[in-house]
């Protein structure tokens, strides 16, 4: 048992008692191995407050150091940084690759780009085979609404689950802590997957199937279901950085999906068509479901040569309600996104005269191409925190006690250049993107826009997604510094805005100004967590140092 | 390592891994011990400071201590969840019946789809959650299934077509009603020696300001011995409160097929108190076999229109009818002396003229049973009064700019009708 730090002032009085003490030769041991532990904690000590943080993190009081002999920690301090120099042992360092700083930020925006690149491909597979995942041009309306519904609650569920592993996981992976990766990424799944099938047997029961009948309320649990199992399983790789994993994965599950289609499809109508696409998209999923496994015993599977080693888990409820902040934000998220064209797909049905949900697909077209943009700007976002790591802990560690003021301008800086230049860029992109994709794309694609009231929802749409990726960051700095709530708060404020104002908006029967919904939600969104990360960038190294 | 160990001697004491940061590679807290660091705890679980390196234990899964309530339910939930989902799911399923459309829809090229607007017309329409409000362009495309009783009516109910009831003279052993092969048959099974009737009428209500069509398939030649069989095929408009008063006060429109094939189509009126109600004929010309497509107009009071094809038929407004407004539609079979059945392959009530299809790209040509019409502000309007036959066939679309035509499968376009289109999604 570690001796008491009280146990050793016993016996010490008045600095002659001290010097005494400090003659003694089970002392001058003590403070060797004090020395060696001090290089343990920070091999590198660069002067006496270096030392001297050791030693208090080691739990050095005034009192154990009187204990050694010492008035204080600080003369401690002295004595043990002295020795240091004897057991000092030169760090071989990895000499990183020297890369301009253009170019390291045009390889982390490519890599990042990869999170697009599924959606991308889906356009594609979309417009040669008709069938895409759960989008379908031949679908009826009736199966599009369903799917809607579908893709809607499955989003919402697995964001939650996503960013609760992209969290912890993430922690755990980072410390090379794989068996905890492990642990962590199953129980996550685990949970939200019963979770999920608990809300989607509910709102089968209880809405769906009383509201639309029995044919499409099983499609609506057909396609919940094989739909958040397919975004869940991407949620590993993501967490692993896996992103080519992830674009070939994707890529395999599209034509999985095409062939299971064509085949089981052929000569289907309407519902027979739409309950085997469903079955199709499983299929797909299973694709995505064996390469995370594969990633994962890949990356992660390491220890599993050691028989003998014990896990000690940390309590799951634990972990449950610290990550419970990113499950909300997840999706809170996607709320904010996607609620508009659920409310108006409402608004619809009511102007028909039912009461349910119909899919309107001059509006949910529009946003659906507005919605690609994000593909150009999320490799920004990745860039931009990448360049944010990088820089922050060199930063931070060469300055002294005494300049935190110039790193505190620093960090602000950054924050100012980062932000400002994804705003400039996302700007551009809504301005300019709609064009060239209704330009370029194929006209069977981008025919809802071309209807009455859908070039307007595009234009709209277009810069209140184009805002989400600025919130995105701000997020992510607040993330980074482990400070949650802000970004919890503006994710559930944006996603209460873009309800409230579509559903004011919409009252009136126009239903083309429901986008301007979504604009609204993602500029709180992006308003609350901008300041938000600002503030605590402002805070600097005590931002920084709270983290841990 | 002790010789008691069951792990057998050589083998290496467990690492172990913990949630905290890199624990395995820092030294631990606190002031000195007399011993080197490589001997240090390694461990944060103060237990294990008790515990020699070389004695310590395998340790559990379970290192928080006891199991709480707390615990338990986090343990429990995911089975408890799954187990509650697969019930609900299972339950749902088995409960649910029938199909609930949500609106009507037309397929066309390209993945393009024409939606029917649904307003709801009835005052007090009684169609449930998830129906179409209205009683307009019901097609009999979905079989039905086995007729069942209605709590509290002597009436049966015709799944999946909530919102519509059986009943009839014949009685439930000897009526029968049954959708296939997309028509609605209904029949009086065995002959009996007086007329006996039986037909399919709707739960709602609608208003006396709309038309009531009627599209049915011509009804068969009677085969009996008996000179005196008879066979009809009854299109009726009845007021609504006959279950609370008992007045059996209708109009209707019926073509009658007589044993010797003879045919006549018959317009009148019915007026009095269940049995004594009295049966008025207003009209009667010969008939010849064919579809009928029927439009019925009344005010309930004075004025009845009867047009047959579009054309009119009868037409008065000085009668004596009634029948108290909102009325139900009756799509009914009467016999005597043979076994008859009729077929229906539609209705609608319809409430306002035109058929017209919104959502359109500004010059849109669009074309439907020989007339063509050019989109204005969005939409196309085919002219249509409400007693007009529906138009019939396939609608073209041609978008401005688009070389390709968008072809729609072939239907039943009824006058009152509002679409709107959607392109490919």
């Amino acid at each position: 048992m570690l001796r008491s730090v009280d146990s050793m002032t016993i016996g010490t009085g008045g600095p002659d008692g001290l010097d005494e003490l400090r003659t003694q030769s089970s002392v001058y041991d003590d403070l060797h191995v004090e020395a060696r532990r001090v290089l343990d904690r920070n091999p590198e000590p660069r002067n006496l407050r270096d030392v001297a943080v050791a030693l208090e993190s080691m739990g050095y009081t005034r009192s154990g150091a009187e204990a050694l002999g010492f008035e204080s920690v600080f003369d401690l301090a002295t004595a043990v940084y002295e020795l240091t120099y004897l057991y000092y042992v030169p760090q071989v360092r990895e000499v990183p690759e020297r890369k301009g700083a253009w170019r390291r930020f045009v390889d982390d925006y490519l890599a990042g780009s990869w999170y697009g690149v599924p959606w991308i491909m889906s356009v594609v597979v979309l417009f040669f085979g008709r069938v895409a995942l759960w989008s379908s041009l031949d679908s009826t309306p009736q199966s599009e609404a369903m799917v809607s519904l579908a893709f809607f609650l499955a989003a919402v569920l697995s964001g939650g689950c996503s960013q609760m592993i992209g969290r912890k996981g993430t922690f755990y992976l980072l410390q090379k802590n794989y068996p905890l990766v492990r642990w962590t990424v199953t129980r996550f799944v685990l949970y939200s997957g019963s979770m999920a099938a608990l809300v989607i047997a509910a709102t089968y029961s209880f809405y769906v199937v009383p509201t639309y009948g029995l044919h499409l309320g099983e499609l609506f649990a057909e396609y919940a279901a094989a739909i958040f199992i397919f975004l869940l399983s991407a949620a590993p790789l993501y967490m692993l950085r896996r992103f080519y994993t992830l674009a070939l994965a994707t890529g395999l599950a599209l034509l999985v999906t095409l062939a299971t289609s064509r085949l089981l499809t052929s000569n289907s109508p309407g519902l027979v068509h739409a309950q085997l696409l469903g079955i199709a998209v499983g299929t797909g999923a299973m694709v995505v479901i064996a390469a995370s496994y594969l990633a994962m015993r890949d990356e992660a599977g390491a220890g599993d040569d050691d028989p003998l080693a014990v896990v000690k888990p940390p309590e799951l409820r634990v972990v449950l309600w610290y990550t419970a902040p990113y499950a909300v934000y997840g999706g809170a998220y996607f709320v904010m996104i996607l609620v508009s064209p659920m409310i108006v797909g409402y608004a619809y049905g009511h102007s028909l005269g039912v009461d349910q949900y119909v899919y309107a697909s001059t509006f949910e077209g529009s946003m659906d191409l507005a919605l690609l943009e994000l593909v150009v700007l999320l490799g920004l976002v990745y860039a931009s925190i990448e360049r944010f790591g990088r820089r922050l802990r060199p930063l931070l560690e060469s300055q002294t006690l005494d300049r935190w003021s110039v790193a505190r301008t620093t960090l602000r800086r950054e924050w100012a250049l980062a932000v400002s230049m994804l705003a400039g860029a996302s700007g551009l992109v809504a301005w300019v993107l709609p064009k060239v994709l209704l330009a370029l794309l194929p006209a069977g694609l981008t025919a809802s826009v071309r209807t009455p009231g859908g070039l307007s929802v595009l234009e709209v749409a277009s810069f209140g997604f184009a805002i989400v990726p600025i919130g995105m960051l701000c997020s992510q700095y607040l993330f980074f510094l482990s400070k949650p709530r802000p970004a919890v708060t503006g994710a559930v404020a944006g996603a209460c805005t873009s309800i409230v104002v579509t559903v004011l908006l919409v009252r009136g029967g126009d239903l083309t100004v429901g986008a301007w919904g979504l604009l609204a939600g993602s500029s709180v969104y992006a308003l609350i967590t901008g300041l938000a990360s600002f503030r605590v960038l402002s805070a600097g190294e005590e931002s920084f140092y709270a983290s841990f | 390592m002790p010789p008691s160990d069951p792990r057998g001697p050589g083998r290496r004491p467990p690492r172990e891994v913990q949630a905290g940061p890199t624990l395995s590679q820092s030294a631990p807290d606190g002031p000195p011990v007399r011993r080197p660091p490589n001997e240090l705890s390694e461990s944060w679980d103060p237990t294990d400071d008790e515990k020699r390196p070389e004695t310590r234990a395998q340790v559990n899964w379970n290192w928080h201590g006891r199991q709480s309530w707390g615990r338990r339910a986090v343990a429990a939930f995911p089975i408890v969840a799954i187990l509650v989902a697969v019930a609900l799911l299972v339950h749902t399923t088995a409960s649910a019946q029938g199909a609930i459309d949500q609106v009507q829809s037309v397929l066309g090229t390209g993945g393009a789809t024409l939606l029917s607007d649904a307003p709801p017309t009835g005052t007090g329409a009684t169609t449930g959650a998830g129906q179409l409000s209205d009683y307009q362009n019901v097609t009999f495309s979905q079989p039905s299934g086995p007729t069942g009783p209605i709590q509290g009516s002597t009436s049966l109910a015709l799944p999946p077509y909530v919102g519509w009831e059986a009943n009839g003279s014949a009685g439930a052993d000897n009526g029968l009603v049954a959708v296939r092969g997309g028509l609605l048959h209904v029949s009086v099974r065995r002959a009996t020696a007086d007329f006996r009737g039986w037909f399919l009428t709707t739960t709602g209500t609608t208003p006396a300001t709309c038309a009531f069509q009627f599209s049915a398939a011509s009804p068969p030649p009677v085969v009996s011995w008996d000179p005196r069989a008879i066979g009809e095929l009854v299109m009726a408009v009845q007021t609504s409160d006959t279950v609370t008063t008992g007045d059996i006060n209708y109009v209707f429109v019926a073509e009658n097929v007589a044993a010797s094939g003879h045919r006549n189509l018959t317009v009148g009126y019915s007026r009095g108190h269940l049995s004594h109600a009295t049966e008025h004929i207003l009209t009667q010309v010969p008939w010849h076999p064919g579809p009928l497509q029927v439009a019925v107009v009344t005010d309930g009071a004075g004025r009845l229109g009867v047009w047959v094809d579009g054309a009119p038929v009868y037409s008065a407004s000085d009668l004596a009818l009634g029948i108290r407004p909102p009325f139900q539609p009756y799509l009914e079979v009467q016999a005597r002396q043979t076994p008859y059945t009729v077929a229906y392959d539609g209705y609608s009530s319809v409430c306002r003229p035109d058929v017209v299809v919104s959502g359109l790209p500004g010059g849109t040509v669009a074309s439907l049973d020989g007339r063509t019409r050019v989109a204005v502000d969005g939409a196309a309007t085919f002219p249509a009064a409400i007693t007009s036959p529906p138009l019939v066939g396939a609608l073209t679309l041609r978008l401005p700019g688009n070389n390709h035509s968008i072809a729609f499968t072939p239907h039943t376009y009824w006058p009152g009708t509002r679409y709107s289109f959607v392109p490919g999604t």
